[in-house]
């Protein structure tokens, strides 16, 4: 008797571990954990309840029947965590693999004790039948909501977790094979298809590491080959051939491809209208790709980079991938790196620029939204040395029309003459900026050579708007009511509903 | 197997924090004067303002702009601003008490003028209008609601809320709007802040009325409208529906105007009000004597003596003054100056108070926890005996989030403002802890572990309370007119509901008298 008795606190603590698995999965995917727990709760319990509705329907061979209800849990939930892992990067129906996966797992879990109650019937009075089974399964959940915060969370994370307490129960189903033996015509057959479970889940747990990565992996499409989380944001870098990607926070920052359209857009529209561009100022731009194409002219004296995250600017200063790529621009002897908030350093500073090139994440949030803003452009005018030029960067004039433009009006108001110009980059689509000045910026004299992408010839044409991307009536960006943010996050929901 | 459960949220053992301000124990003393040393010395000046509040900083900013130098003011608390105070701290500066001005009005014209002195006000647009250094106004998102488990843009109650909630809303600020849009044969509003610039007696029959009265006599029934218009009432009073006159209930919606450009947006700053304390005390930063309780203030031979007690030397000392601001609550005022002392005043029982609890929580990063609207400047909870808490970081110009520290805001409206506030007078500081972070619980479950430090003010007399018959009534009115030279009577309480302006304009509004009494020194 004692041996079933252990059998029911696993499948207890099994049933519970899988519920916790995939709420906690659910919000570390999702965020809001409340909802994520209480709904992934509410429909695990509500499946539970139908499945001891069905255990009716099961008339005959009930020992099998649990059996295979034990290896079908510990398959299904044990895959759980994994699978989830990979929908999120792999399909926009994310909530329904949840959901459909959470009633799958709450329904087999809801048969197996009513069919164990059954199995035991003959065993025990009723009376003390029920009162062993039911304190063994809260004494099973209870064993499960400590050791899945304090012990399997920490020492094996989600994806091991779950594979573990699969094996668990799967490893019932195989003891009960001898536990039931009188009752079993098939053991044989259950013996076999339990062990082909235990080494499908085996394997898993041994290969989760692995697991992990290719999951995220699978969220950036290529080949990881750096991730590090600053003290600011997720850094993540790919390669594919001989594509290199950056993303922050999971967002594209450039591909090896493309990004030179991107850079020599940015800065030379600017630093080549400039008479004499000695002193440069780069806002935000920590990889160095700006800088590259700075350090190209002989007149720069000086090049102040200020980004606030030291992890981004030692590794485009140190790492060697990452230098092939910025031709080692950080180390030249005429730039300065200053790891601080933009906002906070242009408020203290009293030097002056010829240029400023800002680089800055679009306007995803509040707190990116206030670089974008009047009071920040109009701190940014009165570092401006007579004849200065800004060079902004814009998202796209395509996709995010309002914001673009929203970006134009806010450099007007802050006093710059603006001059908004786009350009094709293919991993982003057509990419807007804004050139802007004291006085309205000249047209660029001569490009250094060696550009991939922009001549003097092409140039006037970058300012010309096609009647898709053309003015719209906007609102200034102020830091009283980011509408910015509120466009960007209501044009590029249109376009990414995911997001 | 039945089982679901959340565990309950903890406090971290090695929270610290204190109960901050030395406001009430010092005043107890002036309950017993005769134990306190008698006064020494005779130090002669022109001006003595007795309270560092908004009208004794006011006042002494105005007569520093007139050329009044020899002034000094005293102040009990060790730092100044009264009960528009604030502290600072590794991570930023933090309000204990007044946290925001709404957009003064073109009746406002004394604090428009602070503002531009100090740069809030930039200049004036084509039309005339004030434009603003917006770093100065509330960054988006202002404020936000925490109702049926989720925060909700705004503050008004909407989500669940039926088509009679809102019709009722819709109907009542029409109303709002027909008062606020009244005027005078002279041109004047009915409601107007500063109050002084307002018709006189329009509309007084509504303060015969509680608002709760008020509301319920225009079928006004729906919960959430009549939630957010106490919200009003207990943020701007520190008072309920049912102990808030009807005619100051009517003023906190019908007295402003929303700016056309930029809305109903507030000034704001890490410190609060603080930020423009700091500023109206710059002028006469050298004047402001700090841990000093003023006992007593009586005519003397060639002015009024003012008798100081200062606690950390243990010595009273006296000041003979030419002119005296009296910039403290009226019914400290009735303690000090030594006529009302022998004789009470008989508008001096009328003046009640609200007493409030002010908490400042130290977290390494913003709050989490229920999902919706992000986290804004102002963030109220519906289904709470406080108010909520403000984000001292929220006007930082940082782009990535760090550290921040939340003030809680509770008044205790009710009927029996003493037996509330010997409760929260006799409180201890865990005990307060627990309730603060208890209420913070629901919204961020995850809090009580995250707080670093958690310090409390305890208001025994925060505001006065505009109750039924007060606010223009005869008590009010003579305290106001009690006092003509060379004491005078400046404060907040005057106005019989406590805001910046109506406490600025009695302490300018002093000053400019004096000036008129002391032509030699201006
Ligand atoms: C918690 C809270 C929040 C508030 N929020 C806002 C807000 O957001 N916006 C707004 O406009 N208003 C707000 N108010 C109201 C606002 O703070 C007041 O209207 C204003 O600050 C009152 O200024 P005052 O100078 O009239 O009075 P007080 O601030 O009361 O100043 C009186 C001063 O006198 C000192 N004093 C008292 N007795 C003595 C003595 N015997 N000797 C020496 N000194 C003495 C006191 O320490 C104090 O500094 C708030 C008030 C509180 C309590």
């Amino acid at each position: 008797m004692s041996a079933i008795y252990v059998s029911v606190v696993v499948v207890a603590t099994a049933g519970l571990v899988y519920e916790l698995v995939a709420a906690a999965a659910a919000s570390y995917l999702l965020g809001d954990s409340i909802t994520q727990f209480s709904t992934v709760i509410g429909a695990y319990l509500f499946a539970m309840g139908v499945g001891s509705f069905l255990s009716r329907y099961v008339r005959r061979g009930v020992a099998a029947r649990f059996v295979e209800v034990e290896i079908a849990v510990g398959l299904v939930g044990g895959w759980t965590t994994t699978v989830l892992f990979v929908a999120f990067a792999q399909t926009p129906h994310f909530r329904v693999v949840l959901y459909g996966l959470v009633g799958v797992v709450g329904v087999l879990v809801g048969l197996e004790i009513p069919l164990l109650l059954r199995l035991l019937r003959g065993r025990l009075a009723f009376s003390e039948l029920v009162a062993q089974v039911l304190s063994l399964d809260y004494a099973g959940a209870l064993l499960a909501s400590l050791l899945f915060p304090l012990l399997l969370v920490p020492r094996l994370g989600l994806i091991r977790t779950s594979l573990l307490v699969g094996l668990a129960n799967v490893a019932v189903g195989l003891w009960s094979t001898w536990i039931f033996r009188r009752e079993l015509a098939t053991a044989g057959y259950l013996r076999g298809l339990a062990v082909a479970a235990l080494v499908c889940l085996g394997g898993g747990a041994l290969a989760a590491e692995r697991i992990t990565t290719w999951s995220e992996e699978r969220l950036y499409a290529d080949e990881i080959i750096l991730a590090r989380t600053s003290a600011y944001q997720r850094i993540v870098l790919t390669r594919w051939t001989d594509d290199l990607r950056l993303f922050l926070n999971g967002h594209l920052q450039f591909s090896s491809r493309d990004e030179y359209r991107y850079h020599e857009a940015l800065v030379h529209p600017a630093v080549a209208a400039h008479a004499a561009p000695r002193r440069v100022l780069v806002l935000g731009g920590g990889d160095g790709l700006a800088v590259r194409e700075i350090v190209k002219y002989p007149a720069v004296q000086s090049v102040t980079l200020v980004d606030l995250d030291p992890e981004m600017t030692r590794l485009f200063s140190h790492n060697p991938v990452l230098i092939a790529v910025n031709g080692g621009a950080l180390r030249d002897p005429r730039v300065r790196v200053v790891n601080a908030d933009a906002f906070v350093w242009l408020g203290q500073t009293r030097e002056a620029f010829d240029v400023v090139i800002v680089d800055f994440p679009d306007p995803h949030n509040f707190s990116l939204g206030k670089l974008y803003s009047r009071s920040f452009y109009r701190l940014l005018r009165a570092r401006l040395a007579p004849g200065g030029l800004v060079s902004v960067q814009a998202t796209s004039p395509m996709f995010a029309r309002r914001s673009f433009w929203c970006i134009v009006e806010t450099l007007r108001s802050a006093g710059l003459a603006a001059r908004p110009y786009h350009v094709y980059v293919p991993s982003f689509g057509e990419w807007g900026f804004v050139l802007a000045g004291l006085e309205p910026p000249a047209a660029p004299r001569a490009y250094p050579d060696g550009l991939r992408f922009l001549t003097t010839e092409a140039t006037p044409a970058l300012f010309v708007f096609p009647p898709d991307m053309a003015a719209v009536p906007v609102e200034v960006n102020r830091l009283d009511n980011q509408i910015l943010v509120q466009y960007y996050g209501a044009e590029w929901q249109r376009i990414f509903p995911s997001l | 197997m039945l089982a679901a459960g959340g565990c309950r949220a903890s406090v971290a053992s090695s929270l610290e924090g204190e109960i901050v301000g030395a406001g009430h124990r010092l005043g107890h003393l002036l309950r017993e004067p005769g134990r306190l040393p008698p006064p020494s010395g005779a130090e002669r000046v022109a001006v003595a303002i007795v309270g560092g509040g908004v009208a004794g900083l006011s006042a002494a900013w105005q007569l520093a702009r007139a050329g009044v130098r020899d002034l000094v003011v005293l102040e009990l608390e060790d730092t100044p601003g009264g009960n528009a105070r604030s502290s600072v701290s590794a991570v930023t500066g933090y309000p204990w008490g007044a946290h925001y001005l709404p957009l003064p009005g073109q009746a406002a014209h004394g604090v428009r003028t602070l503002l531009r002195e100090v740069g809030v006000i930039e200049g004036v647009d084509r039309a005339g209008r004030p434009v603003y250094d917006e770093r100065h106004l509330c960054h988006a998102p202002q404020e936000r609601l925490f109702l049926l488990g989720r925060w909700h843009e705004g503050l008004f109650p909407a989500p669940g809320a039926g088509a009679e909630d809102r019709a009722q809303l819709e109907r009542f600020r029409q109303e709002m709007d027909g008062y606020r849009r009244w005027r005078d044969g002279a041109g004047r509003r009915a409601f107007a802040v500063p109050r002084a610039a307002g018709a006189p007696g329009a509309f007084a029959e509504l303060d015969r009325v509680s608002m709760a009265d008020f509301l319920t006599a225009r079928g006004y029934t729906s919960p959430r409208l009549r939630w957010w218009v106490e919200y009003g009432c207990r943020d701007d009073f520190g008072s309920d529906l049912a102990h808030t006159s009807a005619w100051a209930g009517v003023h906190y919606h019908a007295a402003r105007d929303a700016d056309p450009e930029y809305g109903d947006v507030v000034l704001t700053w890490p410190e609060g009000n603080g930020w423009l304390t700091r500023r109206l005390a710059e002028p006469v930063a050298d004047r402001v004597r700090l841990g000093q309780l003023v006992v007593n203030v009586e005519p003397v031979a060639g002015g009024v003596a003012v008798d100081a007690y200062d606690a950390r030397a243990e010595r009273t000392r006296r000041i003979v003054a030419r002119e005296v601001v009296l910039a403290c609550p009226v019914f400290v005022a009735a303690r000090l100056y030594r006529p009302w002392r022998e004789r009470p005043p008989a508008f001096a029982a009328a003046f009640r108070y609200a007493p409030w609890l002010v908490a400042n929580l130290h977290l390494d990063r913003a709050p989490t926890g229920a999902g919706g609207a992000p986290l804004a400047w102002d963030n109220v909870l519906y289904d709470s005996p406080a108010l909520g808490y403000v984000v001292a970081t929220h006007q930082s110009l940082r782009s990535h989030p760090g550290p921040t520290v939340l003030t809680y805001y509770r008044s205790y409206p009710g009927p029996d403002p003493a037996a509330t506030r010997r409760a929260l007078l006799d409180a201890s500081w865990a005990t307060l802890r627990d309730g603060v972070l208890r209420d913070l619980a629901r919204p961020h479950p995850e809090l009580a572990r995250e707080v670093r430090r958690l310090d409390v003010m305890r208001y025994g007399h925060a505001m006065v309370r505009p109750e039924v018959g007060f606010v223009c009534g005869a008590a009010r009115a003579a305290a106001a007119a009690a006092l003509s030279g060379p004491v005078h009577l400046a404060h907040g309480d005057l106005s019989g509901f406590s805001l910046f302006e109506e406490a600025f304009e009695w302490g300018t509004r002093t000053a400019a008298r004096i000036c008129a009494r002391l032509p030699r020194l201006t």
